[in-house]
């Protein structure tokens, strides 16, 4: 091997152009895009260093077992032809199964030497890959004998490193190219706005969301600067927040941004060479939440108003309904918020509450004492209790004549009404104008204002069922009151009577003499109690209010009269008036008239088998009364008339005429006796008739 | 009943004006061995007629035509003190307080029992007699009062200055003192000279 170099010059320019050639290799191998034409590349450089002929690269294939010679150059073609593959045991295969790299080759006892002409000596193996499953081997041959230079194999594995490196490179390139197609894939696939951008604020990438965004249809953006592409209004909100990602310890920022008429959360990276942008369009989300957010409020205020109602009462209730009102119109932005109120017959309804936006006339003062029959369309749909709304008044129909009047008169546009019902009955309905343009409820909020108007009925219908039971309360207290003072006058007056009969007792006991009838003095003692008895049924019938004096003489006379002896005709004539006496004149009088009655059947029917009563009562001048009690019997004794003689009768009716009814007393005979007793209307402290 | 009879014979003033109410008053102090000394139908009649009886015990109804029991017993103690019982069929709290504030000495319900109306006429009367004697000793209390009030100011030295007094003031409040002396207890205000020339 020494021998191949003449000398070290020579040596030293072989080098030389050794190094040229892989340096003019390497510049080639670099503008390769492939691993086969890599490997063909160095395959084909080999021939150029000095010594080496041809090169080829042989397969293993895994299936056959058999190398196959993939690629070859500067072979005689009958190698080609007769080496194409080698199979397992021929000398050739057994060589290129190494697992190193073999060089010089062929080594002691494995070499190959083409014998056909030009002769091919295999003078190195460099396996090119090498793995479980692949092996392909590249082989440098000569068709002279001996040793190559001894820089060949140096220089073949430089080839081969610039070979792998190459193809490291290729497949990185290839990497790099299928992961940006990969990216770009999946970032078309991005249904929000994405970009990219370089250090100077110029486009590198966009999306198809993004593009249709900003209405960019040009083909080519890369390089074009974004305000270009994005316009001027996203530009001027974009360069803030990228100047605070930019600024930004983490290296992103994430922010919330309107851009025509919608809402993007936007997350703004920065990366190695720029910025990358992802619109996160949020719109849909943001209307959602700010519906749901809405829907929260108004039910929280719902909540709180139909809570509210629960303890209101009187006064309390009225002002909760009007801030129900106000809260109520001022959430859902309406112009005039009230409630009307019918009557219990459906006759009346009153506008009792309203609720009016700035600038919004009030119409509770026009809206009172309206005939629910005069509006037969609001009262047809109330009356089907179902919440109903008038998009535009001019669409009522033709039978809505006077709705529509009302309504125009109070200048609505659209109209929501919730009839407030209990049990089956409609008690009123909350309305809700919009007064400055037409206007739709959505179904949501109808069913919310359903549940207020359910708790303003309940709310009404508790207060109407609490006023009448305090009504009751103060009637049955009025009543007791009543009660408690009867029962009072009850005791005094039982009282009174007990000790009026101990009176009597006393008086007839006084009046008693040893000659008397006992079964006479019992009876007398019987009929006089009777008397009293009678006049205090009759007023406690009455409770004690002034009595009617024909009645109160029917009933003494003829209690009286009823003890007369069988046998007897009495005939009874009273006089009819509308003179009543107050309860003491009435007691005083019946027992007056019982012992008139008692004198009359004592001593006038003595001796006659009939006798006539007649009883005549006027009204005289300044309030007096006379009664004057005749019979037509023999009349009173002179001595009695005298008032030389008295008896316990005569005694008494004397004073009770004058004390207790503080009259006069006139006996006197005309046809009979007869006995006048004049007394006074009682009157009051107050200067009432206290007989009326 | 006779355990309950009086040595005394008291005149009864009876002031009702329901006849046998009346009758029913009357046969029960009868009984008790009173003596009716005038009936009376209201509380006016009642203030005329007691001038006259001069009775030692009204009994009076409350609910009187004109005039009230309680208004009649107002008048009767002012004008007439005399001892009241009162005999109503009512008996709620406030006519018993405004009788007890009228001065009555006694309430009792009707109809009553003779020895309940006793007692309330005896008691009645016991209160008025210690009510009486009461205010003749606070006449003599306050009598006293007036008079050492009187005798202060006729002290001879002034508390003062501690000088005798002899301004004109001094010697005609003296006078007036020793003038308003009764002529029949001058004796005890005598010096011993003067007492010994009027005892010869």
């Amino acid at each position: 091997m020494s021998g191949f170099y003449a000398n070290g010059r020579e040596r030293s320019q072989l080098i030389i152009e050794h190094f040229d050639i892989l340096s003019a290799v390497c510049i080639e191998l670099n503008s390769l895009e492939d691993s086969s034409s890599v490997f063909k590349h160095i395959v084909d450089s080999a021939p150029r260093f000095k010594g080496i002929d041809s090169a080829g690269i042989y397969v293993l294939d895994s299936s056959s077992g058999e190398f196959i010679l993939e690629y070859a150059t500067g072979l005689p073609g009958g190698f080609v032809d007769s080496h194409p593959s080698s199979r397992p045991g021929s000398g050739l295969h057994e060589m290129l199964h190494c697992n190193e790299t073999a060089y010089p080759c062929p080594s002691e006892g494995s070499s190959f030497t083409y014998e056909g002409s030009p002769q091919v000596f295999i003078k190195g193996l460099f396996p090119l890959i090498r793995s479980e499953i692949a092996l392909s081997v590249m082989f440098i041959a000569s068709s002279e004998p001996g040793a190559l230079p001894q820089e060949i194999p140096r220089i073949m594995h430089i080839m081969l490193a610039m070979a792998k490196a190459t193809i490291s490179r290729i497949d990185l390139e290839s990497s790099v190219r299928r992961s940006e197609m990969e990216h770009s894939l999946l970032l078309e696939g991005v249904l929000d706005p994405v970009f990219a951008l370089g250090d100077n604020l110029e486009m590198k990438y966009c999306n198809g969301a993004f593009r249709q965004l900003v209405c960019f249809e040009e083909e080519g953006i890369e390089k074009a600067a974004f305000s270009e592409v994005a316009g001027l209004e996203l530009t001027n909100i974009m360069r803030e927040k990228f100047d605070e990602a930019l600024d930004s310890d983490q290296g992103f920022r994430i922010s919330t941004l309107e851009y025509r008429e919608r809402v993007f959360n936007t997350f703004i990276s920065r990366t190695p060479d720029g910025i990358f942008v992802l619109m996160n369009d949020i719109s849909e989300a943001e209307q959602t939440r700010k519906k749901l957010n809405f829907r929260e409020r108004f039910e929280s205020l719902l909540i709180t108003i139909s809570t509210d109602f629960i303890i209101m009462r009187g006064s309390a209730l009225n002002l909760g309904i009007n801030d129900a009102l106000l809260n109520i119109g001022v959430s859902i932005e309406i112009d005039r918020a009230y409630l009307f109120q019918f009557s219990d017959t459906l006759s009346i309804m009153n506008n009792t509450h309203e609720w009016c936006a700035t600038n919004v006339q009030p119409q509770i003062e026009n809206q009172q004492g309206l005939k629910p029959d005069n509006y037969p369309w609001l009262m047809n749909r109330l009356s089907r209790h179902c919440a109903f709304q008038v998009l535009s008044i001019p669409d009522l129909p033709s039978w809505a004549e006077a709705e529509r009047e009302l309504f125009e008169s109070r200048n609505i546009q659209s109209l929501l009404v919730i009839p407030i019902v209990h049990g089956n009955s409609l008690i009123g309905y909350l309305g809700f104008d919009s007064v400055n343009h037409e206007r739709y409820w959505s179904e949501d909020i109808i069913d919310l204002l359903r549940v207020v108007g359910d708790a303003i009925g309940n709310a009404l219908v508790r207060n109407r069922m609490e006023k009448k039971l305090i009504e009751m309360y103060r009637r049955a207290e009025k009543e007791a009151q009543i009660n408690a003072v009867l029962l009072r006058e009850v005791n005094h007056r039982v009282k009174n009577n007990l000790s009026e009969i101990i009176g009597i007792l006393y008086a007839q006991r006084r009046y008693a003499s040893d000659n008397d009838d006992h079964d006479e003095f019992v009876q007398s003692l019987i009929g006089r109690i009777r008397g009293l008895a009678t006049v205090h049924d009759m007023l406690s019938s009455s409770g004690w209010n002034p009595l009617e004096l024909t009645m109160l003489a029917r009933r003494i006379i003829n209690g009286a009269i009823a003890t007369a002896p069988d046998g007897k005709k009495l005939k009874v004539s009273i006089s009819k008036t509308s003179i009543r006496v107050n309860p003491n004149q009435a007691h005083a009088l019946a027992l007056i008239l019982n012992e008139l009655v008692r004198n009359s059947l004592k001593h006038a029917l003595a001796g006659r088998d009939s006798l006539r009563i007649k009883v005549r009562m006027r009204k005289r001048r300044a309030g007096r009364i006379t009664l004057v009690y005749s019979d037509n019997g023999p009349g009173y004794p002179e001595e009695v008339l005298k008032h030389d003689r008295i008896n316990l009768g005569l005694d008494l009716i004397q004073n009770l005429t004058i004390k207790n009814l503080q009259g006069e007393l006139t006996l006197q005979n005309d046809g009979g006796a007869s006995a006048k007793v004049v007394f006074r209307r009682t009157r009051t402290e107050d200067g009432t008739d206290e007989n009326k | 009943m006779e355990r309950m009879k009086i040595s005394r014979k008291r005149k009864v003033l009876i002031v009702e004006d329901d006849h046998l109410v009346s009758e029913m008053i009357r046969g029960i102090l009868e009984e008790l061995g009173y003596e009716i000394t005038g009936e009376a139908e209201d509380g006016h009649e009642a203030l005329s007629m007691i001038k006259e009886v001069k009775p030692d015990v009204v009994i009076m109804d409350i609910k009187m035509p004109k005039m009230s029991g309680i208004e009649a017993s107002i008048l009767i103690q002012k004008h007439f003190p005399t001892p009241i019982v009162i005999l109503s069929a009512y008996e709620t709290e406030d006519l018993v307080k405004e009788a007890s504030e009228a001065g009555v000495g006694a309430y009792v319900v009707k109809p009553p029992q003779p020895a309940e109306l006793f007692r309330a006429i005896e008691i009645a009367c016991g209160r008025f007699d210690d009510l009486q004697e009461l205010s003749d000793v606070r006449r003599k209390y306050e009598q006293a009062m007036k008079t050492i009030e009187n005798l202060s100011k006729l002290l001879p030295v002034c508390p003062g200055c501690g000088e005798e007094k002899r301004d004109e003031d001094y010697a005609r409040m003296l006078n007036m003192y020793l003038s308003s002396i009764p002529v029949e207890e001058i004796g005890r205000y005598l010096c011993s000279r003067c007492r010994s020339r009027t005892d010869k």
